[in-house]
């Protein structure tokens, strides 16, 4: 299925498409109060893109740098290939402590790497705490946004899932009342935990020390309990130094939910006392995506949703119709890298609008990767062969201004003379929602000429 | 090869740096001169809420007529000027705070432009307890309200110990159609006093 | 100083009004204007389909097409921002910038360019001004509301000295119609729901005309309107308002 046909689905339930829309929207709407309300808004992104872009560049510096600062702190460092190699340092990791009953706080990297799936068919009980990840966990199915994992769902849906699930009262639908039975079950959850995973949003190559950001406060439980702390990262998220992290913590939550900062931001330098602290790196592509220039950019996504939240598209469509870990317009640069085949037509859900490109904090010119991918995929797509002949058609007649003009005669006559059923069957894509364009008897090029005599 | 060796090759292998990193932002200085008022409301927007105190002895006399520390039963101090309390004997592991009702902790300095707090804990037992208390207050000096993050980080050392966080309001989600709901795992309320 | 007016081949095709409208306007402000018949596409189309190559040869098809004219002028944003903004991906940036530098688009060129004093017969409707993704978020014609760089609008300059014109205001002043070229055809649903909601938040501001500098944008919210029996609605390319009832 391709996303159009995904999203076609989305769109068949009128009512929750638009819920959907105006939910993201006005999340939209938070950032842009937020960052108006910033004056130097536009010299953040400038010098966070500027800062990424350094550390893209020296990357392997300072990787190995972040690698032997944390190691001095008591870190334990490991480097994975890919995500079989991490999900078997973790499983690894979790075997050599006895863990079997492990808490984990957002990680889209671990989402990436499918670890749950391969905790739990090796008897392992993971759980996501995150309030947004616990919900679609229990669901059995995968977040559809980064930042709000269960956007998608209505308050009822959820009371339902607690009420089949925690034993939450049958009709509530309250989100307080929901939350608080959540928080209750993950309580215990997180008194029982023997190890906690936590995501990473930025790693410090001159401290050695590791950021994470959290609203709940979930990774901060989660690894204070527990005296094992794992934290998995893509080797993308290095800063040089502490003092370049306000630059993007000024960014990243504004930019996510409009807020100035998340409720807790979290440093982690070397394991507590008594307990143990691992970092896994990952590289699972993005060596190979850092490889190609034109795509290098993507590296440098936060993960701060806010392309999802402003996509015209993914605010009709849904996180799930993307089929993909990261949906919207940064995870259809993200994905066809990894999968090209699978997600041959994500580059296709947009309309290139370019607010993507407005609302990053990182500047990244998402429209302008989305058409490269446009052309390099042409060979994944079903319709890729039809499409290049089309173009080359196409180009044929556009070199040549009385082939372009007879054909655009012929088709504004065909306009004019068949029955308009023909012309809008279900074949044709424009008329399943339009009427036909106007067939004008001449062109402009006809009229102009004719004047000029 | 190792998976080390691999992924630092794949990345080009140079591990010396050919460029320095860019200079440090710093943003024009802020012209407002009431930190405190821009704290208390970015604080208020992140869902707490802050007061100035006048002197050990405005403190002493807020933590004698605060509802919350009074009714509390089990309390973390981190203050020499109020005492824990532990009916049933002081904790020993973290796990011992599960029914802890408020946690009164140090905090070095505040953030006017987003309303938080830079907090550092001594150990874990501290470390536990701010994120399982019902309630946090946070103490702070009034002279440690910095403009913004980069004045704040311009005076800290985040790496002196293996934990330290910036508190920005209770807990909270609002994962369930975006409905703002205070107190997700940790803290329902915070407040910070600033003296 | 001498014109070079590019018809795109969506307005050439089904939309001739529009030229007309646009070349009146320029004459009108004195210019001599050119239409170089040799002209078709700026390969816009062919971009946004995944076509490289094709693209790349249309732009330096149109390089050599308005060769020799001082000024190209399109009433179509997004053809110029096409041109402005992606022809250095296509031809490299030396055998762009001179004709990035000369091409704008037909209001952009009459209000910043020619300073003409916008027109002032009546117009006595409510219009909504659509703002088109190109217009604005590219060639950075009035201010996104998500922020960024912004500069003037000159679509807004020009209409507002027309008597009795009232533009109003919409809900979401700068949201994507659902066009995007190939992604109308590709994605029909997700296209056709994003022009509805466009037409409901018009006709929520008891909008009687919708306009815009992207014509594209137009065809397709016309084609929809005609299609959900949403014909209160007129819709007018802007160069058609201004141009009045003399063209």
């Amino acid at each position: 299925m391709t996303h159009a046909e995904r999203a076609a689905g989305f769109l068949r339930d009128a009512e929750r498409a638009r819920w959907h829309d105006g939910s993201l929207w006005s999340l939209r709407e938070k950032r842009d109060r937020a960052a108006a309300a910033v004056p130097d808004w536009e010299a953040l992104r400038e010098a966070a893109a500027r800062i990424k872009r350094h550390v893209l560049a020296e990357l392997p510096a300072y990787l190995t740098r972040f690698e032997e600062r944390a190691q001095a702190r008591g870190a334990v460092v490991h480097w994975a290939r890919d995500a079989a190699e991490h999900n078997e340092i973790v499983e690894g990791l979790l075997r050599e402590a006895g863990a079997r009953r492990v808490v984990k706080s957002k990680s889209m990297l671990t989402e990436e790497c499918g670890l749950n799936p391969h905790l739990e068919a090796r008897g392992i009980e993971i759980v996501d705490t995150d309030l947004g990840e616990r919900i679609v966990q229990l669901r059995h199915e995968r977040p559809s946004h980064i930042v709000m994992p269960a956007i998608h769902l209505r308050r009822q849906e959820i009371g339902a899932l607690f009420h089949a699930e925690l034993g939450s009262p049958e009709g509530e639908s309250d989100p307080t009342a929901l939350t608080l039975a959540a928080r209750r079950d993950l309580r215990a959850r997180f008194l029982g935990a023997q190890a906690g995973i936590t995501g990473v949003n930025f790693a410090i190559a001159e401290t050695g020390g590791i950021v994470v950001c959290t609203n709940e406060g979930n990774a901060d439980l989660g690894t204070v309990l527990p005296p094992l702390h794992i934290a998995c990262m893509g080797i993308e998220k290095l800063i040089p130094r502490a003092a370049d992290l306000p630059v993007f913590l000024r960014l990243l939550a504004r930019s996510a939910t409009g807020q100035a900062q998340t409720a807790y931001t979290a440093h982690f330098h070397g394991p507590r006392a008594g307990g143990a602290l691992h970092i896994v790196l990952v590289d699972n592509g993005r060596s190979r995506l850092r490889a190609r220039g034109e795509f290098a950019d993507a590296l440098t996504c936060i993960r701060c949703g806010a392309c999802m939240n402003t996509c015209p598209v993914f605010r009709r469509s849904g996180g799930h119709s993307y089929e993909a870990v990261i949906p919207g317009p940064i995870g259809s640069v993200l994905e066809p890298a990894r999968a090209p085949a699978a997600h041959a037509s994500l580059p296709y859900a947009c309309s290139l609008c370019g607010s993507c490109r407005d609302v990053c904090p990182l500047r990244i010119d998402l429209p302008r990767q989305l058409l490269a991918w446009r052309s390099e995929l042409a060979a994944h797509e079903s319709g890729g062969a039809l499409r290049r002949a089309g173009l080359r058609a196409a180009r044929f007649a556009f070199e040549r201004p009385r082939v372009y003009a007879a054909l655009g005669a012929l088709a504004r006559w065909a306009g004019r003379v068949l029955p308009e059923r023909w012309l809008g069957g279900r074949w044709n894509p424009w008329t399943r929602g339009r009427a036909l364009p106007p067939t004008p008897p001449k062109s402009f090029r006809a009229l102009y000429a004719r004047r000029q005599k | 090869m190792s998976a080390r060796e691999e992924i630092v090759r794949a990345l080009g292998g140079a591990v010396a740096p050919a460029a320095a990193p860019p200079i440090l932002y710093t943003p024009a200085p802020a012209h407002d001169t009431d930190l405190f008022a821009r704290f208390a409301a970015s604080l208020a927007a992140a869902g707490g809420t802050a007061r100035a105190l006048d002197g050990a002895s405005a403190l002493a006399e807020a933590l004698r007529a605060d509802p919350h520390v009074a009714a509390a039963r089990r309390l973390w101090s981190s203050l020499p000027e109020l005492a824990p309390r532990w009916p049933d004997g002081p904790p020993r592991a973290p796990h011992d705070f599960a029914q802890l009702d408020v946690a009164l902790l140090r905090g070095e300095l505040a953030v006017a432009e987003s309303g938080a707090v830079w907090w550092a804990p001594r150990d874990v037992l501290e470390r536990a307890a701010a994120f399982l208390a019902e309630r946090v207050v946070l103490v702070a000096p009034r002279a440690g309200v910095v403009a913004d993050l980069h004045a704040a980080y311009a005076r800290l050392d985040v790496a002196a110990l293996p934990y330290g966080c910036f508190v920005c309001g209770p807990s909270k989600t609002a994962d369930i159609e975006q409905a703002l709901v205070i107190g997700a795992h940790g803290p329902r309320a915070l407040e910070v006093w600033l003296v | 100083m001498r014109i070079g007016l590019f018809v795109p081949c969506h307005v050439d095709q089904l939309w001739p009004e529009v030229g007309f409208a646009a070349l009146a306007l320029l004459e009108r402000a004195g210019v001599e204007v050119g239409f170089p018949a040799a002209q078709t596409c700026c390969g816009q189309a062919l971009l946004s389909t995944g076509g490289h190559a094709e693209a790349r040869a249309l732009a330096a098809r149109f390089a050599r097409v308005f060769d020799g004219y001082d000024a190209i002028v399109a009433p179509s944003a997004s053809c110029v921002a096409m041109v402005r903004t992606h022809y250095a991906d296509l031809l490299g940036e030396a055998a762009a910038a001179p004709l990035a530098a000369r091409t704008y688009e037909l209001c952009e060129f009459l209000h910043g360019v020619l300073r003409v004093a916008p027109p002032a017969h009546a117009f006595p409707h409510r219009v909504a001004l659509h703002a088109g993704c190109h217009a604005l978020r590219e060639l950075r014609l009035g201010r996104p509301s998500a922020g960024g760089a912004a500069g003037g609008d000159p679509v807004r300059a020009l209409l507002s000295g027309l008597a009795g014109i009232e533009l109003v205001k919409l809900a979401r002043a700068d949201e994507c119609c659902g066009f995007g070229g190939v992604f109308s055809v590709v994605e029909p649903e997700v296209s056709c729901r994003m022009g509805l909601d466009r037409l409901d938040d018009q006709r929520a501001a008891h909008a009687q005309v919708v306009t815009s500098s992207d014509p594209s944008c137009l065809l397709h919210l016309a084609a929809l309107a005609r299609r959900h029996g949403r014909d209160d609605l007129r819709i007018l390319h802007v160069a058609q308002i201004l141009a009045g009832p003399r063209t």
